[in-house]
């Protein structure tokens, strides 16, 4: 029964032996706690996946020098026979976007199911003025259709499977900042600052995490990162520069502007092609691709409503 | 804002800065994922440097009804696959060697609203000592895991991968998870 779990968990069975295998875990403790812990674990790992690092400085610059030796090589790689047939692509990538400004703007005969109860708006392209997608979309009546480039309107079959319907939410484009304070704090005691750091963040509404130690030259430091949010973190600093003596205070600002940005665009094209796309299978791979962008972006819109406070303490 | 398709349509016609747009569009993530696969920042910048070269090589092949992140996504896992397999070895990090600084962009937050702080630290450090431990467990169960739990293929999509037999996949994750497990308990 063992050997069913990790199946299990990943949706392999069939469903005689998905039914087998779920009363099971019903009713052995053993067995459930095992699968509970695989499911742990394979969350871990998707959530350590979905942290993002900055490339390193210079990537961009090697990579972009490499491709341009590259290019000296492999001349006839790079040849201009694009540029010959350039009318033909062009006219097709306008096509592609036309069908997805259709699709996303079908305001009667909505081509997608996106929004079942509450209103849902996404934003075609990055300018600035959202459009609204009428949230009544359950009409059968109606042949949903894809706009053509030529002006034209082609019927569309609706997607068959009721259960894969995707509920977009929403996403604004605009400056958006993680900022950061490192704040280094020399103490006499170094459990009362804790306690008083963690009293401060409290009073601020803020989450403190324990770190961990860091072995440093000058001491052991005890570090705990605060998540504040922006109207609150410059009070908060404050009150912790009370703790003791201030080593130092850095601010960091990191944008997400451009990071955002990439996302956004990314998913309004995955969005577009959900639309055109009716496989049950590749919807599902679809659709699961757009909660991890729709995730991400919605951490980083949360990272930029809040600020983060990272304190470290030395007695 | 610059807009995916106009750079990719450019970068098709051998313009190199629309490519270079598309680099700085995409870099964070690519790394991001190299970084997570590779388990090392060195190993990672080649394969980052790698998944660019080999997509502005083949960017005239890219059909522009897909998505350029997606397909870049694809070609990452693809190298790293094979990267995998000329290694043939168990990476391994000491105990000692530092997790790379993450510091405002720590692990995502789950919706989850009614996990308290407690619980929230907890997790963090599970996923902390399940990273150290990823880098610890045979390579080809790394490489199962990963493509079920990471990149969210199927079993047969995986077999289809990897080269080898439904069996096999299902063994690998198997006994990858448990592996995982092993090393966890090591550390308690």
């Amino acid at each position: 029964m063992e050997i069913l779990i990790s199946p299990f968990i990943d949706g392999e069975l069939t469903p005689l032996e998905r039914g087998m295998v779920s009363a099971h875990l019903d009713a052995c403790p053993t067995c459930r706690k095992e699968y509970e812990y695989l499911t742990k674990l394979s969350s871990a790992l998707y959530q350590n996946s979905e942290i993002m690092m900055a490339a390193p400085v210079g990537f961009k610059d090697g990579l972009m020098q490499r491709i341009k030796e590259d290019k000296k090589v492999r001349p006839a790689q790079y040849s201009n026979w694009m540029q010959r047939n350039w009318k033909q692509s062009a006219a097709a990538a306008a096509a592609a976007v036309m069908i997805a400004w259709g699709a996303l703007n079908m305001v009667s005969t909505p081509l997608v199911q996106i929004a079942e109860n509450a209103p849902v708006t996404v934003q075609p392209d990055n300018s600035s003025s959202p459009v609204t997608i009428a949230p009544n979309v359950q009409n059968t009546d109606q042949t949903p259709v894809i706009a053509q480039n030529n002006g034209t309107v082609n019927p569309v079959t609706k997607p068959t499977v009721p259960d894969q319907v995707y509920k977009a939410p929403v996403f604004m484009n605009k400056d958006r900042n993680a900022v950061t304070t490192i704040l280094k704090i020399k103490v006499t005691d170094l459990g009362v600052a804790i306690q008083q750091a963690q009293n401060m963040a409290a009073s601020a509404q803020a989450l403190t995490l324990y770190m961990g130690q860091q072995v440093n030259t000058d001491g052991v430091y005890t570090i705990l990162k605060m998540t504040v949010s922006t109207e609150k973190a410059y009070r908060l600093s404050t009150d912790l520069d009370g703790l003791g003596a201030v080593i130092s205070k850095d601010v960091q600002k990191d944008s997400l502007t451009g990071r955002y940005a990439g996302k956004l665009s990314e998913y309004q094209n995955l969005l577009a092609q959900l639309s055109g796309e009716k496989d049950p299978v590749q919807r599902n791979v679809l659709i699961q691709h757009l909660d991890l962008l729709a995730a991400q972006m919605k951490d980083w819109e949360k990272q930029a409503d809040q600020e983060t406070i990272i304190l470290w303490l030395v007695k | 804002m610059p807009n995916v398709i106009d750079l990719v349509v450019k970068a098709q016609r051998g313009d190199i800065a629309a490519f270079e747009e598309l680099v700085i569009l995409y870099q964070d993530k690519v790394y991001s994922h190299c970084h997570y696969l590779a388990g090392n920042p060195d190993d990672a910048q080649d394969l980052a440097q790698e998944v660019f070269v080999q997509a502005f090589r083949g960017i005239r092949s890219f059909r522009r009804d897909a998505e350029f992140g997606t397909w870049l996504h694809r070609i990452t896992v693809n190298l790293w696959i094979n990267f995998c397999r000329r290694q043939r070895k168990v990476t391994t990090i000491s105990i000692d060697e530092p997790l790379p600084t993450r510091e405002g962009e720590m692990k995502r937050e789950l919706a989850d609203e009614a996990e308290s702080p407690q619980e929230t630290v907890e997790r963090y450090e599970f996923n902390q000592m399940v990273a150290r431990a990823l880098d610890r467990i045979p390579v080809d169960f790394k490489l199962a895991l990963i493509l079920r739990d990471v990149e969210g293929y199927n079993y047969e999509e995986i077999a289809a991968m990897l080269d080898c037999s439904l069996g096999t996949v299902k063994s690998r994750i198997s006994r990858g998870r448990q592996a995982l497990k092993k090393e966890l308990e090591k550390n308690w």
